[in-house]
């Protein structure tokens, strides 16, 4: 599973003006996989080596990503009598 | 239906009911004497097999009340979860200590992955529809 590639945030209040963005977070991927490549070695051997943070963080991290890539077809819309808002990741 | 079966038999190993009337009440429980599965209502398990989203609609009966569309990946049940699973214990009780203050009480230690994959399983045909003087709720698979 492939983790969300845009964000959409819809808000309009009432009688004001509306904001609407496209965020392309597929940039961020990359980003963060070259992160995770640098920061990976030190903190398995830390984590081996027996810190607790690391090894929560080498336990935290695929669920955490699991729960990243799970957000695509995420959406909340919600319109009432103040405004529109719209969150979604495609 | 699986419970059923094995409490079958364990009646069946303990010598309290005898093979044939250990068949006899598999066959009465759905499972065919011959150890198959038996089969399933094809659209109902297509319905399951379909099941992505949890869907929540809020649609207000007078135009005072708000709009509430909200669609959530069942996969992201399923992550969310597990990620639970791992959240330290001293975390868990925080986060437990204030859902509880909101009147929602869940235990997230005695959250296991394998419970809420056989609730996704079940899902599949929830239907929830409450009819109120406000507003109408449903609550939906799809």
């Amino acid at each position: 599973m492939w983790p969300p590639s845009l964000l959409r945030i819809h808000i309009q209040e009432q009688k004001r003006r509306k904001i609407s963005l496209w965020l392309p977070v597929f940039l961020l991927w990359p980003l963060a996989a070259a992160l995770a490549a640098v920061l990976a070695p030190p903190v398995l051997v830390l984590a081996l080596a027996g810190w607790s943070v690391a090894k929560r963080v080498v336990l935290l991290a695929p669920a955490a990503a699991d729960v990243l890539c799970s957000l695509r077809g995420l959406r909340v819309h919600v319109n009432g009598q103040d405004g529109d808002v719209t969150i979604a990741f495609f | 239906m699986i419970d059923e079966r094995r409490r079958i038999l364990d009646m069946l190993a303990q010598g309290k009911v005898t093979v044939d009337e250990a068949e006899k009440l598999l066959a009465a429980v759905g499972e065919p004497a011959d150890g198959r599965e038996p089969l399933a209502n094809p659209m109902r398990t297509a319905d399951r097999a379909r099941a992505r989203y949890l869907r929540v609609m809020v649609e207000p009966l007078n135009d005072e009340g708000d709009h509430v569309d909200i669609r959530v990946p069942l996969q992201l049940l399923r992550a969310g979860v597990k990620l639970a699973a791992i959240i330290p214990k001293d975390a868990q009780g925080k986060v437990a200590t204030a859902l509880d203050e909101k009147g929602i009480s869940l235990d997230l230690a005695n959250l296991r992955p394998e419970a809420i994959e056989e609730l996704i399983e079940g899902m599949g045909e929830l239907s929830v529809n409450v009819d109120t003087v406000k507003e109408k709720v449903r609550i939906f698979c799809e």
